[in-house]
């Protein structure tokens, strides 16, 4: 897991250029993490990098209306979310992308033993059957480990919603891995 | 907390491909962003924007509802009419028609003013936290309730029989009246409670020549909640029936109002052109209706023939009125407990 590097209360800001500064601040503290999840859910680093820069600019746009400054994570989170969602969205295709084998290319990641290499190529190719609201669900709940409430919060649903939201991904994602099994 | 094997899978997985650094380009192009791009209004600047021309749309809406002359043009005038010479051969208008108006647009524009723009603020705050605000593929919420107002607002309408003006308290002759009576005549009268018998109310003889002028006063009331405005007389409704009555015995021609509300005469000066009028819930207005008498007119005729079998005659103290409610033009028609009566020639039924 990410150490997460937490901004302290802004205090209150006038002016431009204090304005940019505290969202920049703001921002850089979990910079990482929000790139994380949107490569989690588009699968592409490429993609990840302009989502990213999308929800920021529309983070920047609305910045005068967040209301408490603490909570930019959360708030900077949902717009991410939605970014990526509407992104998956205008796809309107879903293909099947070896997101691992992308990320290797672009990213520096951890190493494994071979065995856990194919195990988690299986899950990567199942985590791209779910739509883009159930792997919203997923990324945030064991990617960015967050509770179901936090995760409600983010989305902007009930917590019921999340839990059959999680209940169903992960029987899609069983059903996929079967398929993927039966076709070896 | 214990997790299941499929848990621990996905969290596998998952931290497989989560980076562990962020591209030096991405931190640049963020770093760019508040330099390049411009913040928006604060958002209650931007609903207030938002909602500003739907809050317009309602209350223009409402104006127009509540202040229904706004829209109302001053009837054509006609001959001699002026303020101080109306007399029942030149009454000056005293007609409306209902028109597109018959469609509650007015309501409907108050419906959609108020309905977008309290769903804008809903909206506003139920999404303020969540930026962009995602688009729904529906139709807007508003389109939706319109959808089912406007149709509920007809059906009401439809089924609803009971209008808003009913006959008033004061009636009386024009100055060319030959006879009063209050005799055994009766009449229908549709009140509140439905259907009824009236006698012994007034029965004006007025024994005229064709084509002669003349005039009577009733009142009519408001009994509606809500307050209307009386625009006249229905144009439509008399141009149909008209050609066939004015050939027997009158037609009604016009309408005034009394110059000062107590002194209730038709007599020339006491009486003015017609001009759209409120009537708040309850109120009553006296109003003169000019007539002319039709071409079986005789003074020396019989006050009350009998009608010949197979023909039905119009009855003449039916008064077919337009008028306004909350903007929408509708027509409503009285039976004022008064007999109007021209004597004709026993059997003349000229083009019946």
């Amino acid at each position: 897991l990410y150490a997460v590097e937490r901004v302290g209360p802004v205090t209150t800001v006038t002016g431009h250029q204090a304005r940019a500064d505290a969202f920049r601040r703001l921002l850089d503290a979990d910079l990482l993490r929000y790139y994380g999840i949107a490569a989690a859910m588009l699968g592409d680093s490429v993609e990840a990098q302009d989502a990213v820069h999308d929800a920021a600019v529309s983070a920047w746009r609305h910045f005068t209306d967040l209301r408490d400054e603490a909570r930019f994570a959360q708030w900077f989170d949902r717009i991410l979310v939605n970014t990526c969602r509407d992104r998956l969205r205008a796809r309107r295709r879903r293909d099947v992308v070896d997101i691992g084998a992308q990320l290797d290319d672009a990213l520096p990641v951890s190493a494994d033993h071979a065995s856990a290499v194919v195990a988690a190529d299986a899950v990567e190719r199942a985590l791209r059957v779910l739509d883009a609201d159930h792997l919203a669900v997923v990324v945030l709940r064991y990617q960015a480990d967050l509770t179901v409430g936090a995760v409600a919060e983010r989305l902007g649903v009930a917590e019921g919603t999340v839990k059959s939201r999680l209940h169903n991904a992960l029987r899609r994602m069983r059903s996929a891995m079967d398929d993927q099994e039966r076709e070896r | 907390m214990s997790r299941s094997p499929e848990e621990v899978a996905i969290r596998s997985a998952l931290e497989r491909i989560r980076p562990t650094s962020v591209p030096s380009e991405l931190t640049a192009r963020l770093g760019r962003i508040p330099d390049e791009v411009g913040l928006l209004r604060p958002l209650a600047v931007r609903l207030a924007l938002d909602v500003a021309p739907w809050a317009l749309v309602a209350g223009v809406g409402i104006v127009l509802a509540f202040n229904p002359l706004l829209l109302v043009r001053a009837p054509s005038t006609t001959g001699s009419s002026d303020a101080g010479g109306w007399t029942a051969a030149a009454p000056g208008g005293g007609f409306a028609d209902v028109g597109w108006f018959g469609l509650p647009w007015i309501p409907f524009l108050i419906a959609i003013g108020i309905i977008a723009s309290t769903q804008r603020v809903a909206r506003a705050l139920r999404l303020r936290d969540r930026v962009p605000w995602p688009k729904s593929k529906a139709p807007p919420m508003w389109v939706r309730h319109v959808a089912i107002t406007l149709p509920l607002i007809v059906a009401l309408s439809a089924v609803s029989d009971h209008d808003p003006i009913v006959y008033g308290s004061v009636s009386g002759p024009g100055p060319e009246v030959t006879d009063v009576r209050s005799d055994a005549n009766w009449f229908d009268e549709k009140d509140q409670s439905g259907w009824g018998e009236s006698f012994g109310a007034p029965h004006y003889v007025f024994r005229l020549r064709p084509g002669d002028a003349f005039s009577y006063l009733i009142s009519v009331r408001n009994d509606w909640p809500l307050p209307i405005t009386v625009l006249g007389l229905s144009r439509s409704d008399y141009d149909v029936l008209a050609a066939r009555q004015s050939a027997f015995d009158y037609m009604p021609t016009g309408l005034g109002l009394l110059r000062h509300p107590t002194y209730v005469s038709a007599e020339q000066g006491r009486v003015i052109p017609f001009h759209p009028i409120v009537l708040a819930p309850g109120d009553e207005v006296t109003l003169v209706v000019a007539a002319s008498a039709g071409s079986c007119a005789d003074p020396a005729g019989e006050a009350d023939p009998a009608t010949p079998p197979g023909v039905t005659l119009w009855d003449n103290r039916r008064l077919a009125f337009v008028y306004e409610v909350a903007g929408w033009r509708r027509v409503g028609v009285t039976y004022p407990a008064v007999g109007v009566t021209v004597p004709t020639t026993a059997g003349c039924l000229p083009g019946l």
